[in-house]
């Protein structure tokens, strides 16, 4: 049984040490627990205890050993005195927060409590006559009536923070309390009697209410502890039942419901969250609260409240941003307590400026983060910090619960948002609908205007005729009756072309596609308009390549085409002027351009003339004559074809004019499922179509073929090829193993025949399709681990041999297309948006157009050998090499009259090219590229140090694909003529680049560039850039063969 | 026999070829001009009893060459008909607006056209 700590001290025996022992272990399971709280961020309530405990052992220690018995007495009580204040002192320093701060034990509670007591104590020790403990029940009720106050203190406590008790339960948890100090004080003061000194009793006191304190902690912590989430536990949301809700001492649950009535209620969205940060204010007793949330599409957080100390505040400047990717990075699982996160200075590192804004002094507290989650996406999220007092322990419910008032606002405003850009539409709609009718009207007057000067002359000449019927001459006769006829074709073209514009326009138009050879059509056309020509003295520049350009459509609608253009050159030629004709070929298109001498298009009516009855000038229609149909006519015809057709400006003077009609020698086998029919099937072979041109334009690839595997009879079948033999197509059937297709799907490895002719062991490789091919390269198609099918490329355009690089191409495509395969797969069993599909193939083929299929192919190798000293991954390499080929897609979107703008931009104009990156990104993401491939296009004009677009991502944020990119694509610019200036030499572009490193370029990436470049040899040659890439890279391989008898390596590949 | 001199401006050349014949079959002098330049040039030069003039031409229209003979006092007694494509109510209240006698629609009547050019000339006779 325990003796009086006072008395064992006293009497000095080895009950000294015991209770030393005890003292000590009492403090050490304290800080223990105390440091098992830290964990979770609920600094130290037991820390001041344990202290109080440690330095009161320690002191009677002193006491007993410096002081002796007699004079202790005096010393015990300024002893006690100091005590109590370092115990205050030390409970603070635990928490790191100012005394009255911190937890119900300081200050406020505590202390009343405690000084209630020991004065309570005192006086009835007083009134006793310093005898009250004589008999045990007397003791009793000395000490239950001390103890009592502090008792219902605690039980108070309970109520409110932790077990929810109420009415009787209170009562009892008091008396329970009371009960359990008395018995103890009881236990601890049995061997002390009345005729003990005072200061002896005092210190039994002392003793009894320390460990009552200790009783109260241990159970206030204990509770404390299990009520704080453990970052193992995820219980989810609490389950709230509707009479918590409307209790009215339910504060959270009534505020939250308030603030989804103001949101219901049509509250504006700033006072929304005003409200909301106001009620997170209340409830947490943080010195401050930032609300932030990030649309869909945004890559970084908007602070949508702010209130400091209580007062809401203006926007928050924050020394950094903060995106997405970060957050992500820096909320992990490790920091995670139940809902939230809890972040200090420490775990935010440099980062913290991006959370807590400038002009904020950094406590030693951490900050609280709790993220508002919506379908698995981060809407936005709470930052609360810097506590005033103890936060409240469901801090982590009671924000949960404000963010589904985050939801609610979110969806509200994305709503409003929604209906506000229907709106814009439909005014839009309605504008274009305006602006038809009034083209519907000019068109009229335009249209009755030419019908009326044809048959006055008509009218007019048979009249007079008629009236002169006997005396006419023979001559004028015959020259009236000329004039009649040739008004009379006149006014039937007009309607020849209006019926052929509006059954295009309505898509009734019968396409009859047979080969036509665009040379011999070209001269035709000329032959045929030579009157008109000759009527203006003007002169014909034709220029045809050697060999014919044989294309797959219309000849009516392609005459038609041709007869337009042409005559609507004249037309704007001035007397003895020239109209230039040139014909070329290309990988998979023919390019017609039909150059004037003309005075031009003004620059914001480059697209517009394309347009239904639009002239430049209305004065123009007499002059040169037209229903305003003839292009807008050509456009449709173009498109019917699958083709392009533009028009620029030429530097001196004159319009030019450019066709481009694919070569139509694009085959796709006749699906043998039944079921695809109309318009299904018409869309499938225009997607296969459009598949295998991309494959021949990456590739510059004459021929190029997909190969399928035919699941039921285990044969590959070409489902779309380019260049070869319709026969071939429809009827080949490759078995697994046969052949070059069949070895390669067996092996899953490439096939790459540098040239067959040197290839000794071609002869057995016998395959017909390839016939006449000199290189060639064949690739598994992959769909993750399983193989697919094949795809084939053979003879380069320029007549040259496949490199390796190629090979790499070629194999970073078969992920394209087994992907583009797929989503076949799935139209045909559900609709999907082929549309957009289709559009962001067709714009990769258009931009690859605009730069040059040999420039990309350059700029690409030498994005690789940069992407190569940097150490990039080959996965990286190829995400590279696919994403060179389209990172600036979204420039499509972009109309031409600000990409080509000679002038200075307007702000509005800025912006909107500023929207490029995001407008290739949206254009891309049907096609489910690599996410690699994606930030490409995103993120190539982002700069090092933030100041780029569209994010002002910075430094290693921006993924370094594009960081090269970026580069490569200044560089480019640089040394070709933009719209208002002249072209860089290579070496001032190259300083130029330099002289940006740090700012725009990443250092790393300038210097590797820098010295590709000199390592490749890039010199200049007539304003372009001459790279030996191909060369030097065919050259090695030449090589190569030359040494290993004759193409040992590609024997051993088709072994 | 002279019963006046007329002048036909019009940039289409089949309109005044056959103007030229139906109106000279008629008895009257025809003198031509493509366009309003050449219009007010002759007009002055020549003094035509009545000037037949189409709006829609090239660089200077029927309206301005009218609004230029009716300023200079060497052409302003002339009368002048306009004939054009341009019938509605608006382009002929314009046309009188600028000093026009008569207006004429195309497509036109010859015979019609001789009878109103007979009138004219009697009455300003």
């Amino acid at each position: 049984m325990l003796r009086s700590g006072a008395e064992i001290m006293f009497t000095g025996d080895a009950g000294a040490v015991t209770y030393l022992f005890l003292v000590l272990l009492i403090s050490l399971a304290s800080i223990g627990r105390v440091s098992m709280l830290r964990r979770y961020r609920q600094k130290g309530t037991l820390a001041g205890v344990a202290a109080g405990f440690f330095l009161l052992a320690v002191s009677r220690v002193v006491l007993v050993l410096f002081l002796g018995a007699g004079r202790a007495g005096y010393s015990a009580a300024a002893l006690a005195a100091g005590l109590a204040g370092f115990y205050m002192l030390m409970t603070s320093a635990a928490s790191g927060r100012r005394e009255e701060d911190y937890s119900p034990w300081n200050g406020r509670l505590a202390g009343p409590t405690a000084i209630s007591g020991i004065v309570l104590g005192v006086s009835m020790l007083l009134v006793s006559g310093g005898k009250p403990l004589d008999s045990v029940a007397m003791r009793l009720v000395f000490f239950f009536v001390t103890f009592a106050p502090a008792g219902l203190v605690a039980g108070l406590l309970m109520e409110r923070k932790r077990f929810g008790f109420r009415g009787p339960a209170l009562i009892f948890a008091s008396a329970a309390f009371t009960a359990a100090a008395s018995v103890m004080a009881g236990l601890i003061s049995s061997g002390l009697t009345g005729n003990d000194p005072f200061w002896i009793q005092l210190f039994t006191l002392v003793d009894v209410a320390g460990f009552f304190l200790f009783l109260i902690a241990f159970v206030f912590e204990s509770s404390t502890a299990s009520a704080l989430p453990s970052p193992e536990r995820d219980d989810g949301p609490r389950a709230v039942s509707a009479s918590d809700m409307i209790a009215p001492g339910n504060i959270p649950g009534r505020k939250m419901m308030e603030i989804s009535m103001k949101i219901i209620g049509g509250e504006k969205e700033q006072a929304v969250y005003k409200a909301l940060a106001e009620a997170v204010y209340g409830e947490t007793q943080a010195q401050f609260v930032l609300v932030r949330t990030a649309g869909e599409m945004d890559e970084r957080f908007e602070t949508k409240a702010w209130l400091h100390n209580g007062v809401i505040c203006p926007q928050p400047r924050f020394s950094m941003k903060l995106n997405k990717n970060r957050f992500s990075a820096l909320c992990c699982g490790e920091k995670a307590v139940c809902c939230g996160y809890f972040l200090d200075r420490e775990d935010l590192g440099e980062d913290r400026d991006a959370f807590v804004p400038e002009g904020i002094e950094w406590s030693a507290n951490g900050i609280a983060i709790v993220p508002v989650m919506e379908d698995g996406m981060t809407r936005g999220f709470f930052t609360i910090g810097f506590f005033r007092a103890s936060p409240p322990v469901d801090l982590w419910e009671i924000l949960r619960m404000y963010s589904f008032n985050v939801i609610e606002i979110c969806a509200r405003e994305n709503f409003k948002e929604k209906v506000r850009s229907g709106r814009k539409a439909l005014s839009a709609c309605k504008d274009e609908l305006e602006a038809a009718n009034q083209l519907k009207s000019n068109f009229l007057s335009i249209v009755s205007h030419e019908f009326r000067t044809p048959l006055t002359s008509i009218k007019a000449y048979a009249e007079t005729l008629l009236d002169n019927v006997k005396t006419i001459e023979r001559d004028t006769m015959r020259n009236f009756l000329t004039v009649m006829a040739e008004e009379n074709d006149r006014v039937i073209k007009l309607v020849d072309n209006m019926l052929s514009y509006s059954s295009m326009e309505t898509g009734h138009l019968k396409v009859e596609k047979s080969s036509c050879n665009l040379g011999e059509m070209i001269t035709e056309s000329l032959r045929e308009l030579e009157k008109n020509f000759m009527e203006k003295k003007v002169n014909t520049d034709l220029r045809l390549p050697k060999h014919d350009v044989v294309i797959d459509a219309d000849r009516e609608l392609i005459r038609q085409l041709l007869q337009n253009l042409i005559s609507n050159a004249v037309k704007f030629t001035p007397h003895m002027g020239k109209v230039t004709v040139t014909l070329e070929e290309e990988a998979s298109a023919a390019r017609i351009v039909v150059q004037d001498t003309g005075h031009g298009i003004p620059e914001d009516q480059l697209e517009k003339i394309f347009e239904r009855f639009h002239q430049v000038d209305a004065s123009d229609t007499r002059e040169f004559g037209g229903s305003g149909l003839g292009l807008a006519i050509c456009k449709n015809i173009v498109e019917w074809h699958d083709g392009r057709i533009w028009v620029e400006n030429v530097k001196e003077a004159g319009a030019r004019f450019v066709v481009m009609l694919p070569v139509k020698d694009i085959i796709v086998r006749q699906a043998a499922a039944a079921g695809h029919i109309g318009s299904v099937r018409f869309e499938r072979e225009r997607y296969l179509s459009l598949l295998v041109e991309m494959l021949s334009e990456f590739l510059q690839a004459k021929k190029a073929s997909i190969m399928v595997l035919d699941r039921e009879k285990q044969v590959l079948q070409v489902i779309a090829a380019k260049g070869l033999d319709p026969e071939f197509v429809q009827n080949t059937n490759v078995e697994l193993g046969e052949r070059i297709a069949g070895k390669v799907f067996l092996d899953g490895e490439s096939i790459h025949v540098f040239n067959i002719e040197k290839d000794g062991n071609m002869g057995r490789v016998n395959n017909s399709a390839y016939y006449g091919t000199n290189s060639f390269i064949s690739s598994p198609l992959r769909d993750g681990d399983t193989i697919m099918g094949v795809i084939n490329v053979s003879d380069h355009v320029e007549g040259r041999e496949f490199t390796k690089a190629d090979k790499e191409v070629l194999e970073a495509f078969s992920g394209i297309i087994s992907g583009m395969l797929k989503k076949l797969e799935a139209y045909e069993t559900v609709s999907f948006n082929f549309e957009r599909l289709k559009e962001a193939m067709k714009s990769i083929l258009h931009i690859r157009e605009g730069l040059g299929s040999r420039n990309l192919v350059n700029y690409s190798l030498i994005a690789l050998a940069v992407g190569r000293r940097l150490g990039l991954s080959e996965e990286s390499l190829t995400a590279l090499r696919m994403g060179m080929n389209m990172y600036d897609l979204g420039m499509m979107k972009i109309p031409r009259s600000i990409r080509m703008k000679k002038e200075e931009l307007a702000d509005r104009e800025w912006k909107k090219l500023h929207e490029h990156p995001n407008l290739g990104y949206m254009l891309l993401s049907p096609m489910g590229l690599d996410e690699r491939i994606m930030k490409m296009v995103r993120y190539h004009h982002e700069f090092f140090d933030g100041s780029g677009y569209p994010e002002g991502l910075m430094r290693e944020e921006i993924p370094i694909e594009a960081r090269i990119i970026n580069v490569i694509d200044s560089f480019r610019a640089l040394i070709t003529h933009g719209p208002y200036r002249r072209a860089f030499t290579i070496d001032e572009a190259r300083n130029e680049i330099i002289r940006n490193s740090g700012t725009k370029f990443d250092p790393k990436v300038v210097g590797a560039f820098v010295k590709v470049l000199h390592e490749l040899g890039a010199r200049e040659d007539d304003q372009e850039l001459v790279l030996d890439v191909i060369e030097k890279e065919l050259e090695a391989i030449r090589k190569e063969n030359g040494n290993s008898g004759s193409g040992e390596k590609n024997r051993e590949e088709i072994k | 026999m002279r019963k006046g001199k007329v002048l036909v401006v019009d940039d289409e050349v089949n309109i005044t070829q056959i103007l030229e014949f139906s109106i000279g079959s008629e008895g009257y002098e025809v003198l031509t001009a493509s366009n309003g330049e050449e219009a007010v040039d002759k007009a002055r030069r020549e003094q035509p009893d009545l000037i037949i003039l189409d709006i829609m031409m090239p660089k200077i229209d029927g309206y301005e060459t009218c609004r230029i003979l009716k300023a200079n006092p060497l052409t302003k007694n002339i009368p002048v008909v306009l004939l054009t494509a341009k019938g509605r109510d608006i382009d002929k209240r314009l046309g009188y607006e600028v000093g026009a006698t008569d207006y004429i629609i195309k497509p036109f009547s010859p015979n019609k056209l001789i009878e109103r050019i007979h009138e004219l000339l009697v009455s300003s006779r």
